[in-house]
């Protein structure tokens, strides 16, 4: 994942800076009195009392000189326009990644000021805090930073910075809005990543031929011709060259290459349901932080990163469309490494919409943009009546010329409630519920294969692992 | 974009719009409502209700002595209210509130014994006759009848006259009003005039003029022909023991200033806190909804409806049915429960009979009962399935 530093000053001099020059007090609201204006009228309040004046006339008196040391310091307090600011970001950060925020603030006064600012940071930002104090020297810049850590992701724009300008005695501050639009978007996390590196170094081994022995088929297209060695099979002997260059000759061969990946994403409803996450082989030593419940679509879009990942290094196609009422981002078939970071960058801003899911319009779709033969996987969610009223009747759409694998997000909270040994009333009711649940989805996968899809459905863990072995089991059995 | 999403967005933008077009004047709102509140703190501490001094003739409060005035007047007296020492062409006057000096004390007495009628009203003065002890007049038997025969106040029965205080009788003078042993109005002759002390003003005051025969003793004294010129002494500003001082007054000024300036410093400290740095940030919130909801809320209908035959039937086929159970113990899925009670039994050793009863059990359970139900079951399921080798994981299928 690309951090590129995006670099948006906001420069006060040009006119087209958001106009918060041009506005001068645009946005800039009275002064704001400190702490320090504060203890002044404290101390001030021993002089009342030892100065041998009328109580009254030494309280207006005092008070007079507190305020118009207020107001004067106010008045001499630069302007928040005055200074330029900078606000340096990541424009992309991983979901489970830090991300450094810095800000830079100039000051072109001949005077150093103090400045404290509060960025437009989103509480699902994470940020360690979104304000920062700043003594900036006279005609110098001095820059704090804070470290960001997402726990959503998606586009977040923090448009403004507040910023609080002290006066030369620190008595009083201007207080003004700046215009600072920037993008961070925050990409969904691939969790798999390990172990889609695990399966593409599985999977080249068959493709070097080394094991070609091994797995079915063990792919059929050809390679190249090499010298027999000792574990050759005989049959991949080719006599014809063997003749010609006097020692024996064997064909090699390798997976298919340039098959189409076609990956339908759900975001209708049925994915909108929070799912927790079962913590993953080697995540699950004590003290490791449990990863929170997120909805279905999250964990199907780790599946789709997966099949992407293992497909386009495998030298295939891989494509992606996600819909929900309807088509909402399309990536056409790639098998370029830069494949991922274009699903990714489609991903990232969808969330769940509270619709049904229209699988028939998602499927034509699909089909006009995309003749090729292709392996169909629908990353959705296996309720019954969603599946029989929609997904079933539309199925015949796909599976006649594709390859169709339907996978859906299994609830790991239900299976354990299904297996548990009730102990109350309430607990053995919700089993039975459990184990009804469990059934009709049993009965809807039954139904799916019958209608000539594969079906997979696994526990968010696990899914992405057993998405991308149908896979390859489909590689290699040679069926697309 | 969803209506969803749109109407978020909209939602954040246009409240971003309201609040800014509105924080122009509201930026200035706190200082008014600061102002406003003083203001009125200011108005209304100086219009407290005005019931004058106590014992002051011109106040009609419960504690002035206006009625008396009134009283004379009614009756034709030609009263004077003033400070002044009487003079030429008073007859009689009251003296509410002894607070002369010794210059004006003399002028006075001068002024008796040239034929004036004083009436002193006050306990404590020093032209009152020494005190009997404290004896003060009970307010609850305030009314003292009279016990003399001193013709000036021969029409006047009785006296009410609370919080006076009674004196005893010097040599020469009379006594009126007795109580315990002294007496609540002496009189005694000054020259060509005379002095009446009363045991306090207390019986002259506007709430007990109307009591007993207050009101004509006032007259009888001040005004017995109904054409003297009467003079009353209001008692000096601040004169009477309670006052409209409080607590507060008593603090010295500079320390009062003090406490309002550290309550100021207070108010900065409060602006200053009060005003954020950048309001809080607005983001949609994600949905939240458990995926497993639907099973939750099923289990609780099942419960409410009180539906433990159908729970058990479920659990009970699930107990013969499950596939992963039927495929252990070698039957179809579905098999009957005779077939799936002598597999288990065969398998776990657990006796026949109480595996066919668990799966052909009475048709509705009570609670108890499914919970039981539901242990059994489990138990049976885990007894089936745990000599059993693990199948192994479902990974990298074909691939090795």
């Amino acid at each position: 994942m690309t951090a590129a530093p995006a670099t948006l000053p906001a420069a006060p001099a040009a006119p087209a800076a958001g106009g918060d020059r041009a506005g001068g007090r645009a946005g800039e609201l009275g002064p704001v009195p400190t702490w320090r204006l504060a203890a002044l009228a404290a101390l001030a309040s021993i002089v009342g009392l030892l100065a041998p004046l009328d109580p009254v006339v030494s309280l207006v008196a005092v008070n007079a000189v507190v305020l118009v040391a207020g107001l004067a310091d106010w008045w001499r307090a630069p302007r928040p326009g005055a200074l330029r600011v900078e606000r340096e970001l990541p424009g992309v950060v991983g979901l489970d990644q830090e991300a450094d925020l810095r800000w830079r603030v100039t000051n072109p006064a001949r005077r150093p000021v103090t400045v404290r600012l509060a960025d437009q940071l989103a509480p699902s930002l994470r940020a360690a805090t979104r304000r920062a104090t700043l003594r900036v020297p006279a005609g110098g810049r001095a820059a704090a930073r804070t470290a960001l850590r997402p726990s959503r992701r998606g586009r977040f724009t923090p448009t403004e910075l507040v910023l609080r300008v002290d006066g030369p005695w620190g008595l009083a501050a201007r207080q003004g809005r700046r215009s600072l639009p920037a993008t961070l978007r925050v990409y969904p996390p691939f969790r798999s990543r390990k172990e889609a590196e695990l399966r593409i170094e599985r999977a080249r081994i068959l493709d070097v031929g080394l094991r070609s022995a091994r797995g079915r088929g063990g792919g059929t297209e050809f390679d190249a011709l090499r010298e027999y060695t000792v574990d050759d099979e005989f049959r991949r002997i080719d006599w014809a060259a063997t003749a010609r260059s006097g020692k024996p000759i064997v064909r090699t061969y390798r997976a298919e290459r340039n098959q189409t990946v076609l990956v339908l994403l759900d975001t209708g409803r049925v994915m909108a349901g929070v799912v927790e996450a079962l913590p993953r082989d080697g995540e699950a030593a004590p003290g490791t932080e449990v990863a929170p419940a997120v909805p279905r679509l999250e964990h199907a879009m780790d599946a789709v990163l997966m099949l992407t990942a293992v497909s386009t290094r495998l030298g295939d196609r891989a494509g992606f469309v996600a819909f929900a009422d309807e088509v909402r981002g399309v990536v056409p078939p790639g098998h370029t490494r830069a494949q991922l970071t274009r699903v990714t960058e489609a991903m990232y801003d969808l969330e769940p919409r509270l619709v049904e899911s229209d699988y028939r319009a998602a499927f034509a779709d699909t089909l006009a943009r995309f003749r090729r033969r292709a392996l169909l996987v629908v990353l959705t969610e296996l309720i019954p009546a969603a599946v029989t009223e929609t997904l079933l009747p539309a199925l015949p759409l796909v599976t006649r010329d594709h390859l169709v694998i339907v996978a859906g997000v299994r609830d790991p909270a239900v299976d354990r409630w299904a297996r548990a040994v009730p102990t109350e009333a309430r607990t053995a009711f919700r089993k039975a519920a459990a184990v009804r649940a469990l059934d009709d989805r049993r009965r809807i996968v039954t139904r799916l294969r019958g209608a000539g899809a594969t079906v997979i459905d696994a526990v968010p863990g696990r899914l992405s692992g057993e998405l991308a072995d149908a896979y390859l089991k489909v590689k290699a059995t040679g069926r697309l | 974009m969803s209506a969803r999403d749109v109407s978020a967005e909209a939602l954040r933008a246009g409240l971003g719009d309201a609040r800014r077009e509105r924080r122009g004047w509201r930026a200035w709102l706190p200082y008014a409502v600061l102002g406003v509140v003083v203001l009125g703190l200011a108005l209304a501490g100086g219009g407290q209700e005005d019931t004058g001094e106590p014992l002051d003739p011109a106040s009609p409060g419960p504690l002035g002595t206006k009625a008396v005035v009134d009283v004379l007047r009614e009756v034709g007296a030609d009263v004077r209210v003033g400070a002044d020492v009487p003079g030429e062409g008073v007859d009689t006057a009251l003296l509410l509130v002894d607070r002369l000096d010794d210059d004006e004390r003399a002028r006075l007495l001068d002024w008796v014994r040239a034929g004036g009628v004083l009436v002193v009203a006050d306990a404590g003065s020093t032209l009152q006759p020494d005190a009997v002890a404290t004896t003060s007049l009970a307010v609850v038997q305030a009314s003292i009848a009279r016990a003399c025969d001193l013709p000036a106040v021969a029409d006047v029965a009785r006296v009410s006259a609370p919080g006076g205080t009674v004196h005893e009788v010097p040599e020469g003078a009379d006594g009126c009003f007795d109580r315990n042993d002294g007496s609540w109005l002496v009189a005694r002759d000054e020259g060509e005039g005379a002095v009446v002390t009363l045991g306090g003003a207390g019986a002259l005051t506007n709430e007990e003029l109307g009591e007993a025969d207050n009101g004509l003793l006032a007259v009888v004294l001040l005004a017995p022909e109904g054409d003297e010129t009467v003079a009353v002494l209001p008692p000096p500003a601040g004169a009477a023991g309670g006052g409209q001082r409080g607590l507060v007054d008593l603090i010295p000024g500079a320390v009062r200033a003090a406490f309002l300036q550290l309550l100021l410093a207070f108010l900065i400290l409060a602006a200053w806190r009060a005003r954020r740095l950048g309001r809080p940030v607005l983001e949609p919130a994600p949905v939240e909804v458990a995926g497993s909801e639907l099973v939750v809320a099923t289990g609780n209908l099942f419960q409410t409806a009180r539906a433990g035959g159908h729970a058990a039937a479920i659990l009970r086929a699930d107990a013969s049915c499950a596939p992963r159970l039927a495929e252990r113990l070698g039957l179809a899925p579905g098999a009957p429960p005779e077939l799936v009670a002598d597999a288990a039994a065969a398998r776990t050793g657990a006796d026949r009979d109480e595996v066919l009863a668990l799966l052909t059990g009475p048709g509705d359970v009570d609670e108890a009962g499914l919970v039981t139900l539901a242990q059994a079951v489990e138990s049976v399921r885990r007894a089936s399935l745990s000599d059993v080798p693990r199948q192994p994981d479902r990974g990298a299928v074909g691939v090795r």
